[in-house]
């Protein structure tokens, strides 16, 4: 809530409600909405960073590796999410992955980095069905299907 | 509606020692709303290449890819990242035999997510011909077929002038092939333009206007 309180929100109703929609829409178990985070489990915890996020409504949401680590349950619930605030909410997003498949699912444009530049650019599928630099090439050719 | 220029594309392999193969050779073509267009011939002629470039999968090394609407033409070719993604989104679709979608999500939802309410999203699905118990179920448990008829109902979600399937009924059984064929008949005298990779013309004879035959990268006949 210090998110909300520092864009300042200050009716602890209005801070209640917006924290309990945040809950329900990333799928935390409401009746743990008052836990302390460090008794979740990784997948939740990941969730909770989400919704902290999105507690100020931003434009714009930076998402830095959000699956890794996460057993893939866990992982195609976190997309599906994040799939959703997508498609529910105008809120752009700028992900970090090395997971070819999860930015897949994601994105619309791909920006392949090697070395500290940009060694390509594209539509996310043409990326992947067409990747130009060697670079790319060898990522998508290692990729498991 | 569609009109492709001197389409060439070659793919070229680092990972292979630079091995460079000649995909398309200069093709022309050219599809009217309402028209459905037929492209056949051999594996590794081009087809699908030529479709994924139009929709821009692939991006070609040179010709020009014009799209309609008529008044509004763009040249898929040279088009912006944005503005090929504002043309998928109201203009032109693609359906290919592979299903691509985010796990545990059901059929009902993944149509809805391509644009469209959940009630017709349903309806959709009856219409192509998903089973009305298979709705809620993620496609991970679905034979190659249903797999098909979601993809198809995902491209109908939203209306577009223009589709290109490529082998889109390829793994439906003849009575669900005709009952597809019918929904694109339809489609076809309401306007919508086809461009269509067919192994089996003659199943889809109906809907058919033109046929073309590609061989090494170019139209032959």
């Amino acid at each position: 809530m210090s998110r909300m309180l520092a864009a300042g929100v200050r009716r602890y109703e209005a801070l209640r409600r917006r924290a309990s929609e945040l809950v329900q829409a990333t799928e935390l178990p409401l009746e743990r909405m008052d836990a302390v985070t460090s008794t979740f489990s990784g997948g939740m915890q990941q969730r909770v960073q989400v919704a902290r996020a999105l507690a100020t409504r931003p434009p714009i949401l930076l998402l830095d590796e959000p699956t890794s680590g996460l057993d893939v349950s866990v992982q195609a619930r976190l997309l599906d999410l994040l799939r959703r605030i997508q498609l529910e909410t105008q809120v752009a997003m700028l992900v970090v992955s090395h997971d070819l498949g999860v930015i897949r699912m994601l994105a619309d444009r791909l920006l392949v980095m090697r070395r500290g530049r940009i060694v390509e650019r594209g539509l996310t599928d043409q990326l992947l069905n067409d990747p130009r630099h060697p670079y790319t090439q060898l990522l998508v050719s290692s990729q498991l299907s | 509606m569609l009109q492709v220029v001197d389409l060439r594309k070659r793919y070229l392999c680092h990972l292979l020692d630079g091995r460079v193969e000649d995909v398309l050779r200069g093709v022309d073509l050219e599809v009217a709303a309402g028209e459905c267009l037929v492209v056949t011939g051999p594996s590794g002629s081009g087809k699908s290449t030529l479709l994924r470039c139009i929709y821009r999968q692939a991006l070609p090394d040179s010709g020009s890819i014009l799209l309609g609407p008529p008044g509004d033409f763009i040249d898929l070719a040279a088009a912006s990242e944005r503005e090929v993604l504002e043309r998928r989104r109201t203009t032109v679709g693609l359906v290919t035999q592979f299903l691509d979608v985010v796990p545990r999500v059901g059929a009902a939802d993944l149509v809805a997510q391509s644009g469209c309410s959940a009630e017709e999203a349903r309806r959709l699905l009856d219409r192509v011909g998903l089973p009305g118990d298979l709705h809620d179920v993620p496609p991970t448990t679905f034979s190659g077929g249903q797999r098909q008829l979601l993809n198809l109902a995902r491209a109908l979600a939203r209306p577009r002038p223009l589709l290109l399937l490529d082998e889109a009924t390829a793994s439906l059984d003849p009575s669900r092939q005709h009952a597809v064929l019918r929904i694109l008949e339809e489609k076809k005298h309401g306007g919508t333009a086809f461009l269509a990779v067919f192994h089996d013309v003659p199943a889809a004879a109906g809907v058919v206007d033109r046929v073309v035959t590609m061989r090494e990268g170019r139209i032959a006949a």
